[in-house]
């Protein structure tokens, strides 16, 4: 691990251990701090097969291209997978992240997964329910890195987390279900 | 194949996807070691979410709600993913549910 963590991280682990319960303002801290730093802008990707073949900034992608990993997310889980609705552009997608961490309604757990200690954002899809969603949206950022890991709507909606891969998951809020008609 | 990013682009189905991400499985595991932390987690959730389409797909083979032709592309798609497995395994990879057992 060679970032320093910051205060911010260690809270979360604390949380994470159930040594320490955050108080409001605390949670309130840690999670517009996650919501600014967003996916690592100095990262780079490849584009692999999956993303390969689409028109991208102006070309089209072959395998081996470099990308950021907040553009890869979006091509994958908004173009391909339709996750979020039709003209969903990449600062939408972003934006959408960022809205979901900062909603009150959002539920909000510590987790490892493979192994990893992460933050996890867990919120109904709503008004970001593209075709290929299943209702639920999902956000992760990892405490030893500093950004956001991934973004997406998984097809198992709220029961992702109960997926194999997942583990130490605890509560710090939990998501607030809308009232449905 | 990927389809092209159009503005009136169709979503890609659940066989698309999955396929997809198998045809990536060798080149993601020869790079695996290189990759970075967060891309392998990245990765990892991708291709988790992918083996739930095909547990539905699965479900939908059982009873019946698949045509023919889809079913002789889940078929294939699980045929492939048996042969896979020790990749799968290797890298800590969720195993399909309809290989679980295997």
């Amino acid at each position: 691990m060679g970032r320093q963590l910051s205060s911010v991280d260690h809270l979360i682990l604390q949380a994470a251990a159930g040594t320490r319960s955050l108080a409001e303002e605390e949670l309130r801290h840690v999670v517009e701090l996650v919501a600014r730093v967003g996916f690592d802008p100095l990262a780079h990707e490849q584009a692999r097969g999956r993303i390969a073949g689409l028109r991208w900034r102006g070309r089209i992608l072959a395998a081996k291209d470099p990308l950021p990993p907040a553009d890869k997310h979006y091509l994958w889980h908004v173009l391909a997978n339709g996750e979020w609705p039709d003209g969903t552009s990449l600062d939408d997608y972003l934006d959408s992240i960022r809205r979901v961490i900062l909603d009150p309604t959002t539920g909000i757990f510590t987790n490892r997964y493979q192994g990893e200690w992460s933050l996890g954002f867990l919120r109904e899809s709503r008004d970001l329910e593209g075709p290929g969603s299943r209702g639920w949206l999902l956000v992760q950022y990892r405490v030893s890195r500093g950004h956001w890991t991934t973004a997406f709507q998984p097809f198992q909606g709220l029961s992702e987390i109960s997926q194999p891969g997942w583990s130490d998951i605890r509560w710090l809020r939990r998501p607030t279900h809308s009232e449905r008609p | 194949m990927a389809a092209t990013a159009d503005a009136q682009r169709t979503p890609l189905t659940s066989f698309e996807t999955i396929a997809l991400m198998l045809r990536d499985l060798p080149d993601v595991a020869s790079d695996w070691d290189a990759l970075s932390v967060d891309e392998r987690l990245a990765w990892s959730l991708d291709w988790g979410n992918e083996m739930s389409k095909l547990g539905d797909l699965g479900s939908k083979a059982a009873t019946g709600r698949l045509s023919m032709s889809d079913h002789e592309r889940y078929h294939h798609l699980v045929t492939t993913l048996a042969e896979a497995l020790p990749i799968i395994d290797r890298l800590g990879l969720r195993r399909p549910s309809v290989l679980v057992q295997a």
